[in-house]
């Protein structure tokens, strides 16, 4: 049987870990194209015209699944840290694709949930599991396959490479970086080269080396976050604050760029917070990139260019 | 002396300038785009060609603008830069001291914040052009006022009224309404003013320290309405330079000359004359369909862009076509 995985979300963080585990069970994995025109125009056709464009793109990206496969993985994540939740619509995106009529495979979507116990990813994965086979070991073992998929993928990043280098087999340049700046965003705007305009590659062209959240700890991460006088209710807007404190604070990276998809709440929220307590007050260099539906890389570049040509300038 | 050309290519202007190496001004320059940027600037040639001969000697040439790398590639540019970057260097050669840069051209707003001589800090619009040249132009348009008359005519305003200023959509309609209940037209331009000020600090200047000398820069400087709305926003003076409209282009002509070029690339001013054209299609080579612009002058191929991956520009580079 071939499941079909699409190449947005969660994709750039947990692929590898699907990927074992549904191999480990006997199935073929089939990811969706890289972000392609296609994809982008059966996304806004099809979606709702208030969502971010990252969740707009998950229409496309079934779609390109649609023949492909027999089966369609979209997890229902509602929650991945102990009492803070994911985006709502990340909780919803499997209700949001079947309530419109795409004559797909049938979509199968797990809960994962940790925010009250400590299992909850792994009773994700059972739930999962039980499609396919009767045999709980069998399904224990799967798990631990892709666990140790996620360990070695982790261990890769934390080597400064990006996921696009594992996963899409893309080439950047390795060495003589004049600065280094520190991308604040999500996985899904980042590395979908559609949705950030190709970024990593226009900022190593103009000697920038990019460091993103992947390539740290994710605990760490979030720990860092905990200074907030109130816990965030989001992990993402933990994971952005917490990203940037920690280059900031560890003199990482010479400027941070927050990357915030037009029409987020949280994140816009998450930005002011950055900029108030993290960059504003000891004037550190910031420039944030709202991303949406544009395609043109010019205005992008005029941004990145300036940013860099200021971060030169001010060393 | 030597000399250096500097173009800046907008959206709604194209702007070229003539310094010399003090960076004053030979020859400004400031013609509209109107939606062919290889044309405005031919014209802008054309006259600089009635005006010096062809003789005139550059040695350096510096491009700048939404148009740049079509620009760039057509005149045989030395230096290809932001604006951000034109746009501050310009203003600090005008006024060293300068701490402030408002510029807000056609299609784009930006702030420059800038310490003892170095940029600090920086915005530009996001995703939205409400406020900027266009929409100013759209308007004025649209009430039958030639754009060059917009700003005496908002200052006459003793009343301005209030226009919501967030979203160009939502400012057009307020604006009819108000018309439609009677207000005058100058209270209402003078209200539009007000709204797109209001907009600009909220949005591109929001939690940046506006601090004086303030330069405010780009072609809608032209209106003394934004102007003196920025005055009474900010409770200080703002100056306009003599130049405003060309500073994107002295700042590229600057650049040029900073970067010290030996033998300049600079196609000369004899490019008028020949027939520059430019033909696109759509790469089919993988699923990014990129729109690639071959620039073709006198029938031979000189320049290509748009391309992501970088095969295309190998000019050599030509399967079956």
């Amino acid at each position: 049987m071939k499941i079909g995985i699409p190449r947005i979300l969660l994709f750039y963080r947990y692929y590898p870990m699907w990927k074992a585990f549904f191999e480990a069970l006997g199935l073929e994995v089939i990811p969706s194209s890289i972000t392609n025109k296609e994809i982008v125009d059966l996304s806004i056709e099809k979606s709702v015209s208030e969502a971010c464009i990252p969740i707009k793109l998950v229409y496309g990206h079934i779609l390109d699944l649609k023949d492909k496969v027999d089966i369609i993985f979209l997890p229902r994540i509602v929650g991945l840290e102990y009492r803070t939740y994911m985006c709502p619509k990340f909780i919803g995106i499997p209700d949001m694709i079947r309530s419109v009529d795409l004559d797909i495979p049938p979509i199968i979507d797990p809960t994962i949930d940790k925010r009250n116990s400590l299992t909850g990813f792994f009773k994700g994965f059972f739930e999962l599991g039980r499609f396919f086979t009767k045999n709980s070991l069998k399904i224990l073992s799967a798990y631990m396959e892709g666990l140790k998929a996620l360990k070695s993928y982790n261990e890769k990043l934390k080597r400064e490479v990006t996921p696009l280098e594992i996963l899409d087999g893309k080439n950047y340049e390795k060495d003589n970086f004049k600065i280094r700046i520190g991308i604040v965003g999500h996985c899904y705007e980042i590395y979908d080269e559609f949705i950030s305009g190709g970024m990593i590659k226009i900022l190593n062209r103009l000697g920038v080396k990019v460091l993103s959240m992947e390539m740290v700890d994710w605990k760490t991460i979030l720990k860092e976050a905990n200074v907030l006088p109130k816990k965030l209710f989001w992990t993402f807007g933990r994971e952005l604050y917490g990203t940037a404190r920690y280059f900031i604070r560890k003199s990482l990276v010479d400027g941070i760029i927050i990357v915030v998809a037009f029409g987020c709440g949280p994140d816009s929220l998450v930005r002011e917070l950055i900029e108030r307590d993290l960059t504003k007050p000891i004037d550190f260099p910031e420039i944030t990139i709202t991303v949406d539906e544009h395609s043109s890389e010019l205005g992008l570049i005029t941004r990145l260019e300036a940013f860099v040509d200021m971060l030169i300038r001010r060393k | 002396m030597k000399k250096f050309l500097g173009i800046d290519v907008g959206s709604v202007s194209t702007d070229i300038a003539i310094i010399d190496e003090k960076g004053n001004i030979i020859i400004g320059l400031y013609l509209r785009t109107a939606g062919d940027p290889i044309k405005a600037v031919k014209d802008g040639f054309f006259k600089i060609k009635s005006q010096f001969g062809s003789d005139l000697k550059i040695d350096g040439v510096g491009v700048t603008g939404s148009a740049r790398f079509l620009i760039g590639a057509v005149v045989g540019a030395d230096v290809i830069k932001n604006e951000i970057t034109a746009h501050a260097v310009a203003g600090l050669h005008y006024n060293p001291k300068v701490q402030t840069i408002i510029e807000i051209g056609g299609q784009d707003s930006k702030i420059i914040i800038i310490r003892d001589g170095i940029v600090v800090d920086f915005a530009m619009n996001s995703v939205c052009a409400a406020g900027t040249g266009s929409f100013l132009d759209h308007q004025a348009q649209r009430l039958g006022i030639p754009i060059e008359e917009f700003g005496d005519v908002a200052l006459r305003a003793q009343k301005p009224v209030r226009i919501a200023g967030r979203c160009t959509v939502f400012a057009e309609s307020d604006m009819i309404h108000k018309q439609q209940l009677g207000h005058k037209r100058e209270d209402i331009l003078f209200g539009l003013c007000e709204a797109l000020v209001r907009n600009y600090l909220s949005n591109v200047g929001r939690g940046k320290e506006i601090l004086p000398p303030i330069l405010f820069q780009g072609g809608v400087a032209a209106n003394k309405g934004i102007k003196v709305a920025f005055e009474r926003a900010l409770g200080t003076e703002i100056i306009v330079p003599p130049y405003f409209s060309l500073m994107g282009a002295i700042g590229a002509g600057l650049l040029a000359q900073e970067a010290n070029i030996r033998k300049s690339n600079f196609k000369g001013f004899d490019i008028v004359d020949q027939d520059i054209t430019t033909r696109g299609f759509e790469c089919k080579g993988c699923s990014n369909l990129c729109e690639i612009t071959n620039i073709f002058i006198e029938g031979k191929l000189v320049a290509r862009l748009g391309g992501r991956c970088g095969k295309w520009e190998d000019l050599e580079y030509n399967p079956s076509l």
